[in-house]
C-alpha cells in the first residue's frame, strides 16, 4: 500500500482523519508493505499534491523521525519511506542525501522503499554519484524497490513514470537487487500508459536484467 | 532558516514566485541550472498537475468552455481555492459554485460531474435499506446514500449527459448513482421526483413510499424503484 498524502516532512500537524482512514484501510487490506514518501506536501493547511523535497539537515531528520514514529504507532505497523526525485536543493542542507536517508531510517526505526530511478534522476540533477549514494544505503532496511522511466528535459531529468526504465537505471538496479534479494520490485508506469502487453514486456525486461547466465 | 519558514517560502515559490533575494536564501543552484530555475520546475508541476486533475474530473465542463478558457478559469480557481484536502480528487469541490457567476452551462455541467465523482468515491453503505425495513417503514427514516446524488439542472445541461426527448420541461431531475464500479446518470421520472426530494431530506420512509405511489404510474413502478434502492444500496436507513 503506497501513499502520497501523509506529508511526513510537513510542519502542519499530521491529518488525524487521514491517519484514521489509513489505519482502517491497513487493517482491512493487510498489505505486505505500507509506505509513503520522504517529503512534505502541505503548508499551512494547503496541499500541493506533489512530493516536495526536504533539506538534508538535522532538523529535518528529527522532525521526520518523530512523525514516522507517530504514524507507525497509529497504524500499528512499520512504515517504509521512499526517497523522492528532486529538482532543487537547499542552502540549509548540511549532509548528502544518502547520509540523510540512512540516518533517518535508523533514527525512525522504519523501513526503506528504495526508488532507484529517483536516485538516478536526483544524481543527474544535483551532480552527485548515484553509485556512491547506493553504496551507502542500509540494505537490511530495504523492503521494496521502485523502478520507473524518466524523460530528459531542458537541463534536467524529469521522473515522469511515463517511459521504459532506462538502461542506466537497470544497471544500478542489478547491483541493488543483489544486496536485497528479498525486496519486492515494482515498475511504476502511470503516465502515457501503454497497452498491457507492453507493460508486461517491461516487467519481463526488468526480471531478466537480474538473472545470472549459467556458465 | 528553520523548516517551517523554508516550507512557506517553497509554497510561495510554487504559487506566486517570491522575490529573488528570498529564493536565493533558500534554494541552491544545480550544476546546470540556477536556483530560481530549479525551483520553477516545481511551480510548473504544481499548476500542471492540478489543472490536469480538474480536466479529468470535469471533462464535459472543459468541453463546454473550451480547453483554453477552462485552463484559465481553473488557474484562477486554484489561486483562490488552494487545495485543502490530501486527496487530489477533492480539489474541484468548489468549482461548480466558482463557475456559477461565470458561465451557467459550465457551472451546471460541473455540478453533475462533481456528483459523479462523489458517487464514485462514496464509501459502501453499511445501513443499506433491506426488505425488512419496508415492514418498519412507519417508523423508519431514510435518505439517499452517499453513492446516490440527486441534481436538478436545466434541460440544456441535462442533455449534455443523457438523451431527453421531452422538450416541455425546463428543469430536469437527475439521479447520479453508483452501481458496482460504474456511475450511471438517469433522469428521475416525473412520478418519482417528489419522492426523491423527500428522500434527500431524510423523511419517514413510509412518506417516501406514499409519495412514490401517489400516481397510477407510480403505483405500477414503485416496486421496481424501491428494488433498485435496495439492490444498489442507494438508500440508507437513519433510524428504525
Amino acid at each position: 500500500m503506497h501513499g502520497v498524502g501523509l506529508s511526513l516532512g510537513g510542519t502542519d500537524p499530521l491529518s488525524n482523519p487521514y491517519l484514521a482512514q489509513l489505519k482502517a484501510l491497513v487493517h482491512w487490506a493487510k498489505p505486505e508493505v505500507v509506505s509513503d514518501h520522504i517529503c512534505f506536501a502541505s503548508v499551512d493547511g494547503s496541499y500541493g499534491h506533489d512530493l516536495w523535497p526536504m533539506p538534508h539537515c538535522e532538523e529535518s531528520i528529527s522532525h521526520l523521525a518523530s512523525r514516522i514514529a507517530q504514524v507507525q504507532e497509529t497504524i500499528g505497523r512499520r512504515l517504509a519511506v521512499e526517497n523522492v526525485s528532486s529538482y532543487v536543493s537547499f542552502q540549509s542542507s548540511t549532509m548528502t542525501e544518502w547520509e540523510f536517508v540512512g540516518e533517518l531510517v535508523r533514527r525512525a526505526d522504519c523501513d526503506l522503499l528504495l526508488d532507484v530511478n529517483n536516485v538516478y534522476v536526483s544524481a543527474h540533477n544535483h551532480g552527485f554519484s548515484a553509485a556512491e549514494y547506493l553504496s551507502a544505503i542500509p540494505y537490511e532496511r530495504v523492503v521494496q524497490i521502485h523502478l520507473a522511466g524518466h524523460t530528459r528535459e531542458n537541463g534536467y531529468l524529469l521522473d515522469n513514470h511515463g517511459a521504459m526504465v532506462s538502461e542506466a537505471v537497470l544497471d544500478l538496479f542489478r547491483a541493488v537487487a543483489m544486496k536485497c534479494p528479498e525486496a519486492r520490485v515494482i515498475v511504476e508506469w502511470d503516465e502515457k500508459v501503454p497497452p498491457f502487453e507492453k507493460l508486461l514486456e517491461e516487467v519481463h525486461r526488468v526480471e531478466q536484467s537480474t538473472q545470472v547466465e549459467s556458465p | 532558516m528553520r523548516l517551517k519558514q523554508l516550507q512557506r517560502v517553497f509554497w510561495e515559490t510554487v504559487r506566486t514566485e517570491p522575490g529573488p533575494e528570498e529564493q536565493d536564501l533558500v534554494f541552491a543552484s544545480s550544476p546546470s541550472m540556477n536556483a530560481r530555475d530549479c525551483a520553477s520546475i516545481y511551480r510548473r508541476m504544481y499548476w500542471y498537475r492540478q489543472i490536469d486533475a480538474l480536466f479529468d474530473v470535469f471533462p464535459t465542463t472543459a468541453e463546454v468552455l473550451g480547453s483554453q478558457r477552462f485552463t484559465e478559469l481553473c488557474t484562477t480557481y486554484i489561486a483562490q481555492n488552494p487545495s485543502e484536502h490530501p486527496a487530489l480528487e477533492q480539489l474541484g469541490r468548489h468549482l461548480p459554485q466558482f463557475l456559477a457567476a461565470k458561465d451557467r452551462l459550465a457551472s451546471g455541467c460541473a455540478a453533475v460531474e462533481w456528483a459523479q465523482l462523489k458517487a464514485l468515491t462514496a464509501p459502501d453503505n453499511p445501513r443499506g435499506l433491506t426488505v425488512n425495513d419496508l415492514y418498519e417503514s412507519e417508523t423508519t427514516h431514510a435518505r439517499a446514500a452517499a453513492a446516490m446524488h440527486i441534481v436538478e439542472v436545466e434541460r440544456d445541461i441535462a442533455q449534455r449527459f443523457i438523451a431527453i426527448d421531452d422538450a416541455s420541461e425546463p428543469a430536469v431531475m437527475l439521479r447520479v448513482a453508483r452501481a458496482g464500479f460504474t456511475v450511471r446518470i438517469a433522469r428521475v421520472p416525473a412520478f418519482a421526483t417528489s419522492a426523491y426530494t423527500r428522500l434527500t431530506k431524510g423523511d419517514l420512509f413510509a412518506a417516501v413510499c406514499a409519495e412514490l405511489a401517489s400516481t397510477p404510474e407510480g403505483t405500477a413502478r414503485a416496486s421496481s424503484e424501491i428494488g433498485d434502492w435496495i439492490r444498489y444500496e442507494w438508500v440508507t436507513v437513519l433510524q428504525g
